[in-house]
């Protein structure tokens, strides 16, 4: 076994001689993950995937761009902004950082390297005791979510369900916004379709977690068991404990963030937040059009005007297929009037509405009031 | 490690240091080389062209990084502590990760509630800390003298126990918890351990306790009656008993001991300062059992259970993955560099897993085969036999 | 040179760092009975076992009749006709003796088992030889010297012409001792040659023909026994002159310092009593002996005795102290020394140093600690005292790695420490099991040296020799019971023999209903 050992070392450094000295890794775009992977289906891969089409696109047109992404030692502030050490070290000078969490390290960031350009997707850079600064070398991009969980809604509605169900992981605001666009989006398509009051149901639920676990998947049961159609789940990993129980009871799931039909055939739609486009355009705006100025020390919420939020239109890899094939009859064609209206300003979902409970879970009155719902019925559990 | 440092006799221990006593510490770096060759070869597949410069990175990059390097093996030591001194007297606590939980969870608890007056805040968390690790060694303690119920069984329970009651009492507790970040408050600073002002680090005292703590536990093992008891018991619980010795408070006492470490561990960890001001460390309660806990096991194997030798052997996990991190730079992706730390850490303790293993088995051989025979020979012997059968394992 | 049916010529086996055989040569002849003597790790074993195919040698060859052979395993050896009793017994436990006998060599036709044939041939065998067994009987119901006849037969049924007995005699009763013996010249008449592994020079004088004696992996020679004596023999063995028998000044038995009163204690393998309703006293200045065949609850008694484990009737009483319920720490600060049947389970923590050991049973007194904490050259300098007033001798003294240590002077380690403590009573159990003859010596010493100071001592032995010779007043325990008192000076080991397989009692079963 020695001998079987050494000779492998001797073959394998011999290799390495002759593969010789390749790119040193530095990277000028960085991504630094948060909790999860990079391939969480979520925010890390969403972003993640905007950074790799916008450098393969440079790359075709001649213009090499070195990047990667980095993985903090320990998920917290201190763990963050230590990746973002790193990635400067390893000589980026955009850093794409994906999520709220990064909201206290990128403000820390922001004046340590006043030479690197930081994109804040979903978030706005603020201290530890909430005082809110953006620098000009950071870009902070929020999401109009009330807009795409609006999209998630109408469709449902529009093609014939009645009994709709939603799962918020916690009450943050954007699930929050997420849940009362679903619910407006409900509302309107059942106007539309002229059902009568309260013909649409919702069972509209907070977790309480991001998790995938053995009791969200219980409670989706008990949602599809009684008669629940279709759930959008809306919080992470609680993404996959619906869709384990859609799958068992054979109906249907509306994902979240990032087009999720790829994880499970339950999946008809899934109301995203451009995270991927929202990269691209920003990286474009640095390198391309040379209008970074134009996202540079302020807030940018996107939303349907430019691409920020939407229904999936297209499946990767495939042209020609309809990314709304799982849908009875909601078609492209639907969608494309239906985002019109959004963008043209005819229709502006509500985003907040006043809730008394501390953890920002809404009772059914404050819903129907704060969003004048009429022919959608919920129901919180 | 037996009691070697005689005083009449110097010249023998210095005999017997060379021939049985470096055999531990020499199947220790035998492991640790053996996972590096391991790690390398990972590396090569991954990525050839970078294996060498990633290589020499994992291997000194921990140098540019002393600073982290000291902050992120405070909390392993004291894990690698908790099961180590458990293992002295025979008791494998696996519940390392269950105690740390707690111990971090009074820490936070003291540190958000309470606010004694002075500046010892701090101090008063880290006591916090240790007592909820030692109620949680106590309970398996308790269980396993008094009723005869396996501490693994207990104390892996125990770990899932003490992860849900911890998430469940953080998350319904409104001024430790902010559910919109789904993670803790940020701690007051009065609770947050001084830093070592090492500049951009959240390195901080709390390594001068932990070596404290190890060189004291060394003491306790080495010059008391206490310590003996427990050598005697994890080497021959029936001689122990036969020796009139008590067991059952012995095992308690043991349990509350390694649970009071692995409590400090979870302390020391979630009271470090954040290299950024007003910020704090943050705990997120999302049902996963404190990795700590099992670096702890692998710390305590390479360290051959040994206070002084698990200080060692948590400085270099910690050095490892420091340096790993930075390979990052040479084109590893986070993953491999992962998969690459974990295979050296899993050969150290592996191979001290059999190093330990044939030890016993060799010896008992021998009695059998050649109980006169000269003791060098035989002592040269097994270590020929451990190092090839290493080999041949690989 | 043509008339012998194995020779082993010139073996050297040597284990790393150890000559296990080194040059031996043994030669057997056909139709005799060939002892192999020597002490413990002498290397008999490994001879037999180079001999059985289990090792091979390094230099040296085996011939059958003359013509070398090689013997890579059991199986070639059992094709060259060489059967071998082991020690322990290799018998499945839930089969019957007939089944057991024919395992792995079942005779069949097409596949088919021909048990009639298999009966027939093997009461034939047990008929030739006198090895009368049940064929039928289930080997768990049946006795050790019945399991050993098993044993046997399958040897013979095997048609093995070389027969090795490996230490034979050590789980017998005198009769069933004499019996073997008798089988034995049974099959050397028959011409069958016999290879007796043996360290009881009693056994060799009286049944052997020729004899090898091994010391350290050397061979000292092959003597003719008609033309040699026990004490040539043991100086061969042990390479000095040994005296078989104790030297004992008359007893003086004082007052009782153990009184034990119808004690009961529960078995852990069966539903019923382990020990039954046991009652006796030992004083002062005497040496009481527990006989008895192993397995008759001796065992049982002496973990109640010494509190390792609980009795479920009864007192024990230790200088007039009842402590019947009190903790092993408490019996010994009352005066209990024990020298524990199992010294590695039990004696020694063997991964600690000869000093840590030596002061197991004190380093919690206040003369090896201050305040909790150990005062090590307290330790050091006892455990030296120690060392060199009971001469265990050990390669780095004090602090010698106990496991690293032989046989006999970890047992005199565990002796001197347990006498040198404060004691009235002394229980020693085996002491002398698994140690050669220079150990036994001294340790028998040892014992009556205890007795002759004015302390009690208990002893529980299987060994024949030993009880007769040591002990002033023998009490025989039988499945739990002490059915018998003997002198020693006035009993003989035959009708010692009697009470142990409980042919015979003495003892009236009392309180039968007591319990």
């Amino acid at each position: 076994m020695k001998k079987v050992a050494a000779i492998m070392m001797a073959l394998l450094l011999v290799l390495t001689l002759f593969s010789g000295c390749a790119g040193s890794g530095k990277a000028e775009i960085a991504l630094i993950t948060d909790k999860g992977n990079i391939d969480d289906k979520s925010f890390n891969q969403g972003s993640w995937e905007g950074v790799v089409a916008f450098v393969e696109d440079q790359s075709k047109a001649g213009n090499k761009i070195s990047h990667k992404y980095y993985k903090p030692e320990e998920a917290n502030d201190a763990g963050y902004l230590e990746a973002i050490d790193l990635a400067v070290t390893g000589g980026a000078k955009v850093i794409v950082t994906p999520g709220f969490l990064f909201e206290v390290p990128v403000y820390e960031a922001q004046t340590r390297y006043p030479d690197v350009k930081f994109i804040l997707l979903d978030g706005q850079p603020h201290d530890p005791d909430w005082n809110y600064e953006t620098k000009s070398n950071v870009a902070s991009i929020l999401y109009a979510e009330q807009e795409s969980g609006y999209l998630a809604g109408y469709a449902a509605v529009k093609d014939g369900m009645t009994k709709l169900g939603f799962m918020g992981g916690m009450a943050v605001p954007a699930v929050q916004a997420f849940g009362y666009g679903f619910l407006q989006g409900a509302e309107d398509a059942a106007k539309e379709l002229g059902l009568e009051d309260g013909a649409v149901s919702v069972t509209y639920h907070y977790t309480g977690n991001f998790d995938e676990n053995d009791t969200n998947k219980a409670t989706a049961k008990t949602m599809y068991q009684e008669g629940t159609e279709v759930i959008f789940a809306c919080g992470g990993s609680v993404g996959k404990s619906v869709m384990s129980a859609a799958a068992e009871a054979g109906k249907k799931v509306i994902g979240v963030d990032v087009d999720q039909r790829y994880d499970s055939e339950t999946v008809i739609t899934s109301a995203t937040k451009g995270l991927g486009a929202s990269v691209y355009q920003v990286l474009e705006a640095i390198y391309v059009k040379d209008n970074w100025n134009e996202f540079a020390g302020k807030t940018t919420t996107l939303n349907a005007k430019n691409n920020g939020v939407g229904l999936p239109t297209e499946v990767i890899g495939d042209a020609n297929a309809d990314a709304f094939d799982r849908m009875d009859k909601f078609t492209k064609s639907d969608y494309d009037e239906v985002f019109a209206r959004l963008v043209n300003g005819d229709v502006v979902p509500i985003r907040t509405i006043e809730v008394a409970d501390p953890n920002g879970y809404a009772t059914a009155d404050e819903l129907v009031n704060g969003l004048s719902l009429v022919k959608v019925a919920p129901q919180v559990r | 490690m037996q009691d070697r440092n005689g005083s009449s006799s110097k010249l023998k221990v210095k005999k017997l240091l060379k021939i049985k006593g470096s055999s531990s510490f020499t199947a220790a770096l035998l492991a640790i080389a053996l996972g590096l060759i391991f790690g390398f070869i990972i590396m090569l597949f991954a990525s050839p062209a970078n294996s060498l410069p990633g290589f020499f990175t994992i291997l000194t990059g921990g140098l540019q990084r002393l600073d982290d390097v000291i902050y992120f093996m405070v909390p392993i030591l004291m894990t690698g502590l908790a099961v180590g001194f458990a293992f002295r007297m025979g008791l494998f606590n696996i519940g390392a990760s269950g105690q740390y939980t707690m111990g971090m969870f009074f820490a936070l608890y003291a540190g958000f509630m309470w606010k004694p007056p002075g500046n010892l805040h701090w101090l008063v968390c880290i006591l916090a800390g240790l007592a909820g690790g030692m109620l949680w060694g106590l309970i398996p303690g308790i269980f396993k003298a008094l009723l005869n119920v396996n501490e693994v069984i207990t104390s892996i329970m125990f770990n899932y126990i003490g992860m849900y009651l911890v998430d469940m009492l953080i998350q319904s507790n409104a001024k430790m918890y902010v559910p919109t970040t789904t993670r803790t408050a940020y701690l007051p600073v009065s609770a947050q351990l001084p830093a070592l002002g090492l500049s951009n680090s959240s390195a901080n005292i709390s390594i001068f306790f932990a070596i404290a703590i190890a060189v004291l536990l060394f003491i306790v093992l080495n010059h008391t009656i206490f310590g003996f008891e427990l050598k005697a018991t994890g080497f021959n619980k029936d001689a122990s008993t036969y020796a009139g010795m008590n067991g059952k408070r012995n095992i308690i006492l043991t349990m509350m001991i390694a649970g009071a470490l692995a409590g400090l561990g979870g302390a020391f960890a979630i009271l470090a300062p954040s290299t950024i001001p007003g910020s704090s460390m943050t705990y997120e309660p999302i049902n996963i059992i404190a990795a700590n806990g099992f670096n702890g096991i692998a710390v305590a194997l390479l360290g051959n259970s040994h206070p002084i030798g698990i200080i060692f052997s948590a400085l270099f996990i910690s050095y490892i993955q420091r340096g790993g991190t930075l390979t990052s730079l040479y084109g590893y992706k986070p993953e491999i560099i992962d998969v690459v730390i974990a295979v050296i850490i899993y050969f150290s303790a592996f191979a001290m897993i059999m190093n330990i293993a044939l030890g016993r088995f060799l010896a008992r051989r021998k009695e059998k085969s050649a109980e006169k025979q000269g003791q060098e020979m035989k002592d040269a012997y097994q270590e020929v036999q451990e190092i090839d059968h290493v080999k041949e394992e690989v | 040179m043509d008339n012998y049916i194995i020779e082993m010529i010139n073996i050297t086996k040597e284990f790393p760092g150890i000559l296990a055989n080194d040059n031996v040569s043994l030669q057997l002849k056909k139709g005799e009975i060939h002892a192999l003597l020597g002490e413990n790790g002498a290397g008999k074993s490994t001879l037999m076992s180079i001999l059985f195919g289990l090792y091979q040698p390094e230099k040296g060859e085996i011939r059958k009749n003359g013509k070398p052979v090689t013997i890579n395993n059991p199986n070639d050896a059992n094709d060259l006709g060489i059967g071998m009793v082991h020690q322990h017994f290799k018998l499945v436990e839930n089969f019957t003796v007939l089944e057991n006998i024919i395992l792995g060599v079942e005779p069949n036709k097409i596949g088919f088992l021909q048990m009639r044939e298999a009966r027939k041939k093997v009461l034939k065998l047990s008929r030739e030889y006198g090895l009368e067994v049940n064929p039928d009987a289930l080997i768990e119901n049946i006795t050790v010297g019945m399991q050993q006849r098993v044993e046997i037969l399958k040897m013979l049924y095997r048609e093995n012409e070389i027969l090795i007995f490996d230490e034979p005699t050590a789980v017998l009763t005198p009769q069933e001792i004499e019996d073997l013996m008798e089988i034995m010249r049974g099959f050397a008449r028959s011409g069958k040659s016999i290879l007796f592994i043996t360290h009881k020079l009693n056994e060799i004088m009286a049944v052997a023909d020729h004899c090898t004696v091994l010391r350290k992996g050397k061979l000292m020679g092959t003597v003719e026994i008609k033309n040699t004596s026990k004490e040539e023999l043991s100086k061969m063995m042990v390479g000095r002159e040994v005296s078989f028998s104790v030297q004992k000044k008359e007893m003086k038995p004082g007052d009782i310092v153990l009184s034990v009163r119808n004690v009961t204690v529960p078995s852990k393998i069966h539903k019923g009593d382990a020990v039954k309703n046991v009652s006796f006293d030992v004083r002062s200045g005497e040496i009481v002996c527990i006989a008895g065949i192993d397995g008759n609850g001796q065992t049982e008694f002496v973990s109640a005795l010494t509190g390792l484990d609980k009795i479920s009737g009864g007192t024990i009483k230790l200088c007039d102290v009842d402590i019947t319920r009190s903790n092993i720490r408490t019996r010994s600060k009352a005066g209990m020394s024990h020298i524990p049947e199992d010294r590695h389970k039990h004696g020694l923590v063997l991964d600690y140093t000869l000093e840590q050991n030596l002061v197991l049973q004190q380093y919690w007194q206040s003369e090896f600690h201050k305040k909790g904490f150990i005062k090590r050259d307290a330790i050091r300098n006892y455990a030296n005292k120690l060392i060199d007033q009971y001469d265990i001798r050990s390669s780095q003294g004090p602090i010698t790695i106990t496991r690293t240590m032989s046989g006999g002077n970890q047992q005199k380690a565990i002796v001197g420490r347990e006498i040198d403590k404060e004691h009235e009573l002394l229980v020693a159990v085996q002491p002398t099991r698994g140690l050669d003859i220079g150990a036994i010596e001294y340790i028998h010493k040892m014992l009556v040296e205890r007795r002759d100071k004015g302390k009690a001592v208990l002893l529980i032995s299987l060994e024949l020799d030993e009880i007769m010779n040591v002990s002033d007043r023998i009490l025989v325990m039988y499945e739990g019971e002490i059915v018998g008192e003997l002198d020693p000076k006035s009993t003989t080991i035959e009708e010692l023999g009697l009470y142990m397989s409980g042919a015979k009692r003495n003892i009236a079963k009392e309180n039968e209903n007591a319990g």
